[in-house]
């Protein structure tokens, strides 16, 4: 809702009192006189045509910059291009720790570590001894036949089993013999073995 | 690329210069377009006190290079110098109260024989500016701007960040008081003031 004060101020500004229509003067003589309202009325439109005095201003005075050169402002975003561009060279150019300290590890490792290498040589070594190595001996085996004595038997003397072979001592069978051991060139090789007397 | 001399540059263009690169010709040339209005301005606000209102427009300029990020571009840029105007003169209005000296114009280069008309007119603009002098600083502010300055109803509401129906409101109360000045003044002020032709 507008306020007496704004429906006033238009009137004041656009229309002389003798203007106004009559709900108008009605409305303004509410709060104002005739003399008051056409005061204001020409107030408003007279002030304009005042001359006052023009006064020269004095020249602007800027202030001087410090290091001009260096302080120049700038864009936000070149800045922000700038420090960028550092940041990327700096990344660049930087050594990098885990290839510098892998480089000072193999550096360490190669001086104080000794390397051997084994290598296998195949040889004929012939060793002369002077005792008497056993030999290989192949088992001979032979038949040995059994004569039983004809003699009573005991009762001390065990009764010969039923279905034994009888062993009959004869000529062949005496003949017939077998190295002794004392013979046996195999007993030269065995070591400090007591003579059986055979 | 062809540069655009700052003579023919609109105020805008000079101050996203000065907002991008500290451009002091642009700050010099807003200083010539702008200056003398300013002056005249402060002239009225500060009860005719001329060298506080040189120091007042040399201190505004310094402000529009502090302030210059607080620029609109989309804005017109009068609006925005005449707002920093208005509160730096509503600061020294309540830093100094009311207890403000005039020193109102002097017209001693107008003759009698120059005519009864401009003897008057002179006399009737010593009476206005002793009466707006007097004015509460918002209602000043108003009447100022409005029929010394003649800006439009809606750039006063822009530099002093207030409605359009304030603007009325505070253009109605001053030209209320200024009249019943006027009249304790001369009570026959309406024929006899009011003769500028």
């Amino acid at each position: 809702m507008e306020s007496f004060e704004n429906r006033l101020f238009d009137l004041l500004e656009n229309q002389s009192f003798d203007q106004l229509n009559e709900d108008d003067q009605l409305f303004v003589l509410q709060h104002l006189t005739e003399k008051e309202y056409q005061s204001q009325h020409l107030l408003m439109h007279k002030s304009a045509e005042m001359d006052f005095p023009v006064v020269a201003p004095q020249p602007l005075h800027l202030p001087k910059r410090k290091n001009a050169g260096l302080l120049i402002s700038i864009p936000l975003y070149q800045a922000l291009m700038g420090a960028a561009a550092i940041f990327i060279g700096v990344w660049f150019i930087w050594p990098k720790e885990s290839q510098t300290n892998t480089d000072l590890a193999q550096t360490k490792n190669s001086v104080a570590d000794t390397i051997y290498i084994t290598q296998l040589k195949y040889d004929t070594v012939v060793i002369h001894s002077e005792k008497t190595l056993l030999a290989k001996n192949e088992k001979q085996t032979d038949t040995v036949y059994i004569y039983e004595a004809s003699s009573p038997s005991s009762s001390r003397m065990l009764q010969p089993g039923m279905n034994q072979p009888q062993v009959i001592l004869d000529e062949h069978i005496i003949k017939t013999k077998g190295k002794s051991l004392k013979e046996e060139d195999v007993t030269n090789l065995l070591p400090d073995l007591p003579k059986m007397g055979l | 690329m062809v540069k655009i001399p700052h003579k023919n540059q609109t105020d805008e263009e000079l101050m996203v210069q000065i907002m991008d690169h500290h451009s002091e010709s642009a700050i010099i040339e807003l200083h010539r377009r702008y200056s003398v209005r300013l002056l005249g301005y402060f002239i009225k606000m500060l009860n005719k006190d001329v060298d506080l209102a040189q120091d007042f427009v040399q201190e505004l300029f310094l402000k529009i290079l502090e302030k210059k990020h607080l620029f609109d571009p989309k804005k017109k840029f009068y609006t925005w110098v005449f707002t920093i105007a208005s509160n730096m003169c509503k600061t020294a209005y309540r830093s100094k109260g009311r207890s403000v000296t005039f020193e109102p114009t002097t017209h001693d280069h107008i003759l009698p024989q120059h005519g009864e008309n401009r003897a008057e007119k002179a006399l009737f603009q010593t009476a206005l500016e002793v009466s707006v002098a007097q004015l509460e600083e918002h209602h000043k502010q108003a009447f100022v701007l409005r029929y010394l300055e003649q800006f439009s109803l809606n750039e006063i509401a822009e530099i002093a960040e207030i409605s359009i129906g304030t603007v009325k409101s505070r253009l109605f109360y001053a030209t209320k008081k200024v009249t019943q000045d006027l009249a304790a003044f001369d009570p026959s002020f309406e024929s006899t003031l009011f003769k500028l032709s």
